[in-house]
């Protein structure tokens, strides 16, 4: 009995205090992003102003966890999740001997960057899909992983050897503004959108416009992601 | 004298390599805020700990010597820094308290004065 309280305790110690680490890294390097953002913001904006000042640039702190980066029409948007995650048994960083040596190294604070239209956050429009572009590790010892949308996820795949800086942050930060400003909204086709039912239409009227995402196009509300 | 000025040229490097940081970050050590004062801007974005003001540098600095009263330092490390051309840089460091606290510093500047300083428990 007082065998099975000494593991529980000594589990507990040790997860605890690698998660508690593992948290102060997270919300460090979630603190870096948001510096290299508006460092970036603050080297842009005049370059681009000074020949377009319709477009804008800029950087929204919506809580100590959310900033938004919006470039124009797009938006991005850095979460950093509170909590600390272990990769899943298939997951192939699991396989790695970095992982092998010293368990603890898999618990990982999580930041996930998604790409939302502007008008989508303007206008609330709360049906309109957010797309990701990458979702960042970041372990005990400063370790982190980066997973994405192609190129992104070839950036930083060696868990074992990247130790995070701002240098890599600003890396992450450029490539995902490149995907976005790569990736264009395009419209469905006409028979896909030809009929709608006067509550869709209401619906439409009242969030202003008609949901929106990327990867959709324009879709009529109820109609699944699947469907596409 | 060639040996003096050698030593000199070689460690040119590492000098050049101190940035204002290290300079605020020693008066945080010594819990000195006039000397930090001086890298105040005229309205600076203050937040400590459950504070959060946009203040002028008067303001600012009374803040900071309370604070400072209340949670002088022990030890100070910066984690994390960054610059822009442009002249905006920031640094995030770790604060511990006499009293063991551990707090975590966030300081954005342009031309070198302190527009945000920001301190929360970690």
């Amino acid at each position: 009995m007082s065998a099975d309280i000494d593991k529980i305790k000594e589990i507990l110690l040790l997860k605890s205090s690698t998660k508690q680490l593992v948290y102060r890294n997270s919300k460090q390097a979630f603190d870096v992003f948001k510096s290299e953002v508006k460092l970036i913001v603050e080297s842009i904006y005049p370059q681009v102003n000074v020949i377009d000042k319709n477009i804008e640039i800029s950087v929204l702190e919506k809580t100590s966890f959310e900033f938004h980066l919006k470039f124009s029409g797009d938006t991005l948007v850095f979460m950093m999740h509170t909590n600390v995650f272990d990769f899943d048994k298939e997951h192939p960083l699991k396989k790695t001997k970095y992982l092998h040596k010293n368990n603890l190294r898999a618990f990982c604070g999580m930041i996930q960057v998604y790409n939302f239209l502007s008008d989508t956050i303007k206008y609330n429009r709360e049906a309109d899909a957010g797309f990701m572009v990458a979702r960042f590790y970041i372990n005990f010892e400063n370790h982190f992983y980066l997973e994405g949308e192609k190129p992104i996820s070839y950036l930083y795949n060696d868990f074992e050897n990247q130790v995070f800086d701002n240098i890599a942050a600003k890396k992450i930060i450029l490539e995902s503004i490149t995907f976005a400003l790569n990736f264009d909204l395009v419209a469905p086709s006409f028979n896909d959108m030809q009929m709608i039912t006067l509550e869709q239409k209401n619906q439409m009227s009242y969030s202003s416009g008609i949901p929106t995402s990327k990867t959709l196009g324009f879709s009529v509300p109820n109609e699944n992601i699947d469907n596409y | 004298m060639m040996k003096r000025i050698f030593l000199f040229l070689f460690f040119i490097p590492f000098i050049s390599k101190a940035d204002i940081f290290d300079d605020v970050v020693n008066n945080f050590k010594t819990n000195n805020s006039d000397m930090v004062s001086k890298y105040l801007n005229a309205n600076v974005e203050i937040t400590l700990l459950e504070t959060e003001s946009l203040c002028s540098k008067a303001q600012a600095e009374q803040m900071l010597k309370k604070f400072f009263d209340k949670y002088p330092s022990k030890n100070i490390t910066i984690k994390h820094r960054g610059a822009s051309a442009q002249g905006a840089k920031y640094a995030i460091a770790n604060y511990e308290t006499s009293s063991g606290l551990k707090l975590r510093f966030y300081i954005f500047m342009k031309d070198n004065l302190i527009l945000e300083l920001k301190v929360e428990r970690e």
